[in-house]
This record gives structure tokens, C-alpha cells and sequence, in this order.
């Protein structure tokens, strides 16, 4: 085997092209991590807090899209009184009634939630944060995500702000998080008064809590032989799940994406590898007469290879450490970017990777060559 | 310089091979269904059932033969909606009509679907709907025969407390269905 300060001294001696070849692999690799990170928190926020004992009651023929669905007000709350297996917390039905609603600003679109007060003994991850929730005529209350999905400035976000909704404005009276979730992307109003802003008659849907995940049949039960409602009942992780599969092509599109950048960078250490082997044929030669056997030569070589991209490697996760987190909107709502110890760990593999794919075939070129060939310099 | 291209094609085609496609285009498999539940399973053709639309405009009987189409099925029960075979579900008729999801009869307004329906429901003595990991050998559009007593309740709602199922026809569906899991 070569030593190892040989390998070292070598991407010293071609410092310019070590460090153009290091610094394209950090990109690549700030790009696997950004894609990574990405896909799985399109899945997070999709699934991620999914219960079994949350159920949904749509609209028959909705295709599981919230927004598609409609109930008339008067059948939604019906089944918000009368679904058999809804949790009772303090008196009060664990049964909200909502319509969710997009609505457009200038180039952007918004979510808004329109709820009534049991919404807060259903959705036990929204936790009000600055403010309060809405309790007066067109008040509404911002998830962390609102700002970054609309593209707002902090002041126009800020409580006491006004917030036009469709036909009205409103006041911010609330900031809520729900870390990981949909819900952060949302702005919730009282239900009546985005009913009446959106000029909607009909309601979303119905989220209830279910005393246990095993009512959820009862409840199914109901809805199919109350026909007269037109409703249909799923649970939550159901509906989640179908929300993630819709997100697939998105998230298969970012992991593409990973994919390509690794290659990039394999290209990038190849042609430096390349470069190398030319420059150094004779050398190389060498090396071999003196008796360091081909593979050696070509582990050297590929060593030489996969540590630049380390060090490339290296400089992307600081520079990813760096950047932190990052809210990004997508068609459905938004998320937080969080670039984790799993993103990161990708990220330096997949420059690993590209640097003993990029390795590989400069080294079994350069050990082809026939000795004497080698030692004069012909390439 | 670029290296030989089979290199990174072989190199692309196993990290390609990582990249998994969305696998819910066949109706899932489902365990066996109940012991019960199996032995309402008809072993032959009943005969001719009426239709859903005509059953209601009968109203309640103690025994009746029904025959229509599987639009839902209630998860972990014995239970179904049944509709009138001449609501067509979507892509039935316009062959154009691409939805995924075509027995859920998005294509009509709920008001039509709930008009032609009916609730089915396979019960035990206790009158309890049975429960049951699947259906036996059935599926959503199926066409079937059920027999047994139709009641109406206070809403106008009608349910079919079936004694027996027999599967008449089973349409050929496109195969990229995004069947529920």
C-alpha cells in the first residue's frame, strides 16, 4: 500500500484543482442533504403526527381532499352530535366542524382553516404560542409557517396586524406552532367568519376524537347507513397517508435530484482523477518498477480520490450546519427544512460515494498502461 | 477527459434501483374473512334481483332479493353500500374518464348517489354488524346479489340486513387504481 502522507502531499501539489474539485463535491453534497431533507420532511409533515383515533368525516366523493370536500353546515353537525365512539372532554364533544379554504394574495396562496371552539380538544398538537385564539368577529390566529408560505414580512404578521381573507379583513390576534405539521402552514379563523368572508355555505368537514382507535369502526358504521348525510369516515393516518402518496412525485423528484448531484460529483472527482493520472504517468510508472504492485497503485489512486471528497464532503455539512433550518413553501402548505445527523450522514456518504465511483476508473486506466509505456511518459 | 460510460451507467442503475414506485395499484390482500361472514356467501345464483331505486320504491319487506353494485366498504365490518347498476360508477361509460377512484361515483352529485344507494349489512343474531377482516371474495364494484330484509329508519335511510351474497359479475378495471388500503 502507498503511505499515506503520499496521498496527502499529492492533493497539495495540485492545490487549484483540489480545492475547485472539494469545493463542487461540498456543493453536491448541500444539495443531497437539501434534497434529503426536503423528501423526508414532506413526509414528516404529512404523516408525521397522524393518529388512529382522530376521524374525518367528508364529503362522499371528495377523493380524500379536504378542500374538494363539501357538507352541508346542517349535516355536519348532525354527525358532529350524533357519530357514535366521539371523546367527551369537560362536557363538550370532541367534534369540530371546519371548512378549509384557500385563498390567494397576490402570487401566493394561503390556507385557511375556519373553526369552532372544539377544534382546540381535537388538534392537541396546535399550541397557541403569542396572542390568543380567535374569539371575536374576524380575528384569526397564524401558524409559524404562514409568513414563509406567503412570502410576508415579519410586520405584516405581527399581532394586531390586519390580514386580508378574500372579502375581509381580519385581525392577527394569535401566533401557534405545531413543530413537524401541516397545521403551521394554516391561518384559523372562527368558523362563521371565514364562512362568511369565502361566501361559503358548505363546511369542509368534521374532525373528531374518538374515545378509542377501535371507534373508528362504529363510526364508519354510521356514516354508511346514514346515507341521507352523504358523508364518509376515515381516521386521520388514512387520510395523511393518502396526502403523502399525492406528495410522492414531489419527494421522488427531490431524491432524483440527490441522485444526480452524487453523480455530478463522481464526475467532478473523476475529471480531477483524470487530470492527475496524466500528469502523473511517469510517476506512477515509477512506482511500479520500484515494486508497488498495480492494485496498490490503483487503492492509492482511489484513496486519493475519496479523501478530496471527503474534505469536500466535510466543507457541505458545515456549510449545511451553517445555513440551519429553512421554512419552504410547496403546493400543499410548508415546512421547516431541518438538517439532521441522518441528512448529514447522507450527505457525506453520498460524497463518498462520488469520490470512489470518481476514483475508480482513472486508477484502473492509469495501471493499464504498460509499464515501459508508463516510465516514458506516454499516456 | 470523461470516463467510459458503462462505469457510471452500471453505477446509476443500482442506485436507480433504490428509487421505489408507489405500490397501491392492485387491491391490497386481504386476510381471510370471517367464519360467519363466509358462511353467508351464496353458493349459487339466487336469481334475478331487483334494483336498488326499485327496492325503496317498494319500501320495507321482510325478505327481498337486491341486486347492485359495491360502492363502499365499512373497514373491519360486514357492512357495504350497495348502488342501483344504472348509476354508472366513473369510467364506466366515458371511457376518457381517468379517475382513480371510480367507486366512490365522484362524478355525480352526492344527492344521486345517496338516492340510488342502500346500506347492506351482514349481522349476527344479536343484531350486531359482524366483524370481519375482509369481505369474502368481494370487492368494491363488484356486482352482487343480496337477500334478505330491507328497513327504513326515521330519516329515509334504507338498510339491508342481508342473510345472503352472491357475486353476480366483476367489471375489468384499469389496472392503475388507487385502490384503499
Amino acid at each position: 500500500m502507498l503511505p499515506f502522507h503520499y496521498i496527502v502531499r499529492n492533493l497539495l501539489r495540485r492545490g487549484t484543482r483540489s480545492v475547485a474539485t472539494a469545493m463542487g463535491v461540498a456543493i453536491t453534497t448541500l444539495l443531497v442533504i437539501a434534497m434529503h431533507t426536503f423528501a423526508s420532511g414532506l413526509g414528516t409533515a404529512a404523516t408525521g403526527t397522524a393518529r388512529d383515533d382522530v376521524a374525518i368525516v367528508l364529503g362522499v366523493a371528495s377523493e380524500v381532499d379536504l378542500v374538494r370536500s363539501l357538507i352541508t353546515r346542517g349535516h355536519a353537525e348532525i354527525a358532529a352530535a350524533a357519530m357514535p365512539g366521539v371523546l367527551t372532554v369537560a362536557g363538550q364533544r370532541a367534534a369540530s366542524i371546519e371548512l378549509h379554504i384557500a385563498t390567494r394574495r397576490d402570487d401566493t396562496v394561503g390556507l385557511v382553516r375556519g373553526v369552532t371552539p372544539a377544534a382546540y380538544l381535537v388538534h392537541t398538537p396546535v399550541q397557541v404560542v403569542a396572542g390568543r385564539e380567535p374569539r371575536g368577529p374576524f380575528e384569526v390566529m397564524l401558524g409559524a409557517l404562514v409568513a414563509a408560505r406567503m412570502d410576508l414580512e415579519p410586520h405584516e404578521t405581527a399581532l394586531g396586524a390586519s390580514m386580508r381573507i378574500d372579502q375581509r379583513d381580519f385581525t392577527i390576534v394569535g401566533h401557534f406552532a405545531a413543530p413537524g405539521t401541516t397545521y403551521e402552514a394554516e391561518m384559523w379563523g372562527r368558523l362563521e367568519d371565514v364562512m362568511l368572508a369565502t361566501k361559503r355555505e358548505d363546511v369542509s368537514c368534521v374532525v373528531a376524537r374518538l374515545v378509542a382507535p377501535e371507534a373508528l369502526g362504529e363510526a364508519q358504521l354510521y356514516a354508511g347507513r346514514r346515507l341521507d348525510l352523504e358523508i364518509a369516515v376515515m381516521s386521520e393516518r388514512e387520510l395523511l397517508a393518502a396526502l403523502a402518496s399525492s406528495l410522492t412525485p414531489i419527494a421522488a423528484l427531490a431524491r432524483w435530484m440527490a441522485l444526480l448531484a452524487v453523480v455530478a460529483g463522481a464526475f467532478a472527482c473523476a475529471n480531477t482523477m483524470f487530470a492527475a493520472v496524466l500528469a502523473r504517468t511517469r510517476e506512477l510508472g515509477t512506482l511500479r518498477a520500484l515494486g508497488h504492485s498495480p492494485a496498490a497503485v490503483a487503492i492509492g489512486l482511489v484513496e486519493e480520490s475519496t479523501l478530496l471528497a471527503f474534505l469536500g464532503g466535510g466543507l457541505g455539512v458545515l456549510a449545511a450546519l451553517a445555513i440551519g433550518d429553512v421554512s419552504l413553501r410547496y403546493p400543499m402548505g410548508a415546512l421547516r427544512l431541518e438538517p439532521d445527523l441522518a441528512s448529514r450522514a447522507l450527505g457525506l456518504g453520498a460524497a463518498l460515494a462520488s469520490g470512489v465511483l470518481g476514483g475508480i476508473v482513472p486508477a484502473l486506466r492509469a495501471v493499464r498502461i504498460p509499464l515501459p509505456d508508463a516510465i516514458g511518459g506516454k499516456a | 477527459m470523461i470516463p467510459r460510460p458503462s462505469t457510471f451507467a452500471l453505477a446509476l442503475s443500482f442506485l436507480a434501483a433504490a428509487c421505489g414506485g408507489d405500490g397501491n395499484t392492485t387491491p391490497p390482500p386481504a386476510a381471510p374473512a370471517s367464519p360467519e361472514v363466509l358462511a353467508r356467501v351464496l353458493a349459487t345464483d339466487p336469481g334475478e334481483g331487483i334494483a336498488v331505486l326499485a327496492a325503496k320504491q317498494d319500501g320495507a319487506q321482510d325478505r327481498v332479493l337486491v341486486h347492485g353494485r359495491i360502492a363502499a366498504v365499512v373497514k373491519g365490518r360486514a357492512a357495504f353500500t350497495l348502488m342501483d347498476t344504472k348509476l354508472p360508477y366513473c369510467g364506466e361509460v366515458q371511457k376518457e374518464d381517468t379517475c382513480k377512484t371510480p367507486w366512490d361515483y365522484c362524478c355525480e352529485k352526492p344527492s344521486t348517489r345517496t338516492e340510488h344507494a342502500l346500506a347492506v349489512e351482514l349481522r349476527s343474531a344479536d343484531g350486531k354488524v359482524l366483524a370481519t377482516p375482509s369481505l369474502p371474495d368481494l370487492r368494491l364494484l363488484d356486482e352482487v346479489d343480496v337477500v334478505g330484509k330491507l328497513s327504513k329508519d326515521e330519516h329515509g335511510n334504507f338498510v339491508l340486513a342481508a342473510e345472503g351474497v352472491f357475486r353476480t359479475a366483476r367489471p375489468n378495471l384499469p389496472t392503475d387504481l388507487r385502490w384503499p388500503q
